[in-house]
């Protein structure tokens, strides 16, 4: 059995404040904004493998925002180990940015020589949490850097499960000793297709090892919530940001809006909004 | 049944329609059976239809928009018939590598080039769109390229056109070279369009 990890010290981890994925069609904005976001979170695969003339606009936005690199498929549940490939790009562009902070998934996205292409839920099991560390430690080895671990939605109930989704949660962040990027969205979403209630689902994992927020707008398909990314932030989402901030030691929070771009000022108000709920909770001033 | 194998019948369920159908069946073949235990077969049967499928669904509406950002006037051009496609196209075939939606999109153009069934591709300057966009993802995807094609009308701007959804598209007829160049996987292409100052009308 892989040994525990030990824990980082998350609380000395900077406060960000309210910033946004950043998104290509939205560069202008972004890039003229400052003033209405705090930080940003970069999706590392528009990055790897890119040309010079890229890096050098990773150089100006670092310029202007702290840069938070956040990976899609590095597959840390996988049993077989991590994509490999994939981690020694993410170690240079980690190495460019000099974050205080980078995320992945709690899933896997490549089995049996076949890349998934999305993010795949891990049975919640033992050998799943036993596998995750062991990757876990390899990355470790590889980046200094404090890495947290993002929720995700799951659609389906493996026959593998052996365990409730909020102990599995709450026993692979004390054996990794990660920190928790909790995806508010997945969160919401998953407790309406599963049937529970997000907040006191909130209070049985660690809330210490919050350290980042996701949101984004959902939308219901064929009768069940999805995270398609593309959706103004529903309200039932803001009150359950307002719940984790109440108790979690949150240090940022990203708006993860990906397609469907309305005007600006509307995701600048979502920031607004999300910054102004951390101020009623101490989290930032 | 230990972690590993979970992982990899998951993997298989969720990129493999033909799977998925014989599961659903109960129809699995002994050779392709995914060692599953006949518990775990019924189990799993249980949730085929529904919740797997959704899930290999949505994967495949993914990659879907992944490939309408790479091939924007191809899959203009392809309009109501480009869900049904992509799906022939892409549903025992899942993508790989670090650049996968760019490697999936060749393939998917790659797919339209062969077949030949496709009408779509019948008119010479739709066919020229395809020939256009293909030969960015190729020159992307290499290291070290050089190429250069001719095309009989303004091969970009239509193809922006198309994008951007003009419905009153026009072309000129003033023919273009068009020559991709990239020295290597550190730098950008570098495109060049060229074409006569004067051409007759």
């Amino acid at each position: 059995m892989p040994q525990t990890v030990v824990t980082p010290t998350l609380e000395l981890l900077p406060t960000l404040g309210v910033g946004m994925g950043y998104r290509d069609p939205l560069c202008h904005e972004i890039v003229q904004c400052r003033d209405k976001i705090d930080f940003l979170e970069i999706t590392a695969d528009h990055f790897l493998q890119s040309p010079v003339s890229r890096w050098r606009f990773l150089d100006k936005l670092c310029s202007k925002y702290t840069l938070i690199p956040h990976g899609l498929n590095l597959s840390l549940g996988s049993a077989e180990g991590i994509h490999l490939e994939y981690l020694n790009e993410l170690v240079e562009l980690i190495q460019y940015v000099k974050p205080p902070w980078w995320s992945e998934h709690i899933a896997f996205t490549k089995a049996g020589e076949i890349e998934i292409g999305h993010l795949s839920p891990l049975p919640f099991n033992q050998a799943s949490i036993n596998a995750f560390c062991a990757n876990i430690l390899e990355v470790q080895d590889r980046i200094e850097t404090p890495i947290i671990l993002e929720n995700i939605t799951y659609t389906v109930d493996l026959p593998w499960n052996e365990m409730e989704e909020n102990k599995f949660l709450g026993e692979l962040l004390d054996r990794t000793g990660c920190g928790l990027l909790l995806d508010v969205t997945n969160l919401f979403i998953n407790s309406q297709n599963h049937g529970y209630d997000p907040v006191e689902f909130l209070k049985t994992i660690p809330a210490e090892r919050i350290i980042q927020l996701h949101f984004v707008g959902g939308m219901i398909k064929e009768g069940k919530w999805i995270d398609n990314h593309s959706q103004n932030t529903q309200d039932d989402i803001f009150r359950l940001i307002d719940s984790v901030l109440q108790y979690a030691p949150v240090k940022g929070i990203i708006l993860e809006r990906d397609d469907n771009f309305p005007p600006f000022s509307t995701l600048t108000d979502e920031l607004e909004r999300a910054r102004n709920l951390g101020r009623k909770h101490k989290r930032w001033a | 049944m230990g972690l590993k194998e979970q992982q990899a019948a998951l993997a298989k369920l969720y990129t493999s329609n033909s799977l998925r159908e014989q599961l659903a069946n109960s129809a699995l073949r002994q050779e392709a059976s995914l060692g599953l235990s006949q518990a775990e077969q019924i189990k799993l049967k249980s949730i085929v239809k529904g919740d797997v499928t959704a899930f290999a669904l949505s994967l495949l509406r993914k990659r879907l928009a992944q490939v309408k950002k790479i091939l924007p006037g191809t899959c203009a051009l392809l309009a109501e018939n480009l869900s049904n496609l992509f799906q022939t196209f892409a549903v025992d075939k899942p993508t790989t590598g670090v650049k996968r939606h760019l490697i999936d999109a060749r393939n998917f153009a790659n797919y339209l080039v062969e077949n030949k069934t496709n009408e779509i591709f019948a008119l010479n300057e739709h066919k020229a769109v395809l020939e256009y966009e293909k030969t960015w993802i190729n020159s992307e995807l290499s290291p070290l390229h050089l190429k250069v094609k001719c095309f009989r009308h303004d091969i970009s701007n239509y193809t922006t056109q198309l994008e951007k959804r003009v419905t009153n598209r026009a072309y000129s007829g003033k023919p273009r070279v068009c020559l991709w160049f990239r020295l290597s996987s550190r730098h950008r292409v570098f495109y060049w369009e060229l074409f006569p100052r004067f051409w007759p009308k």
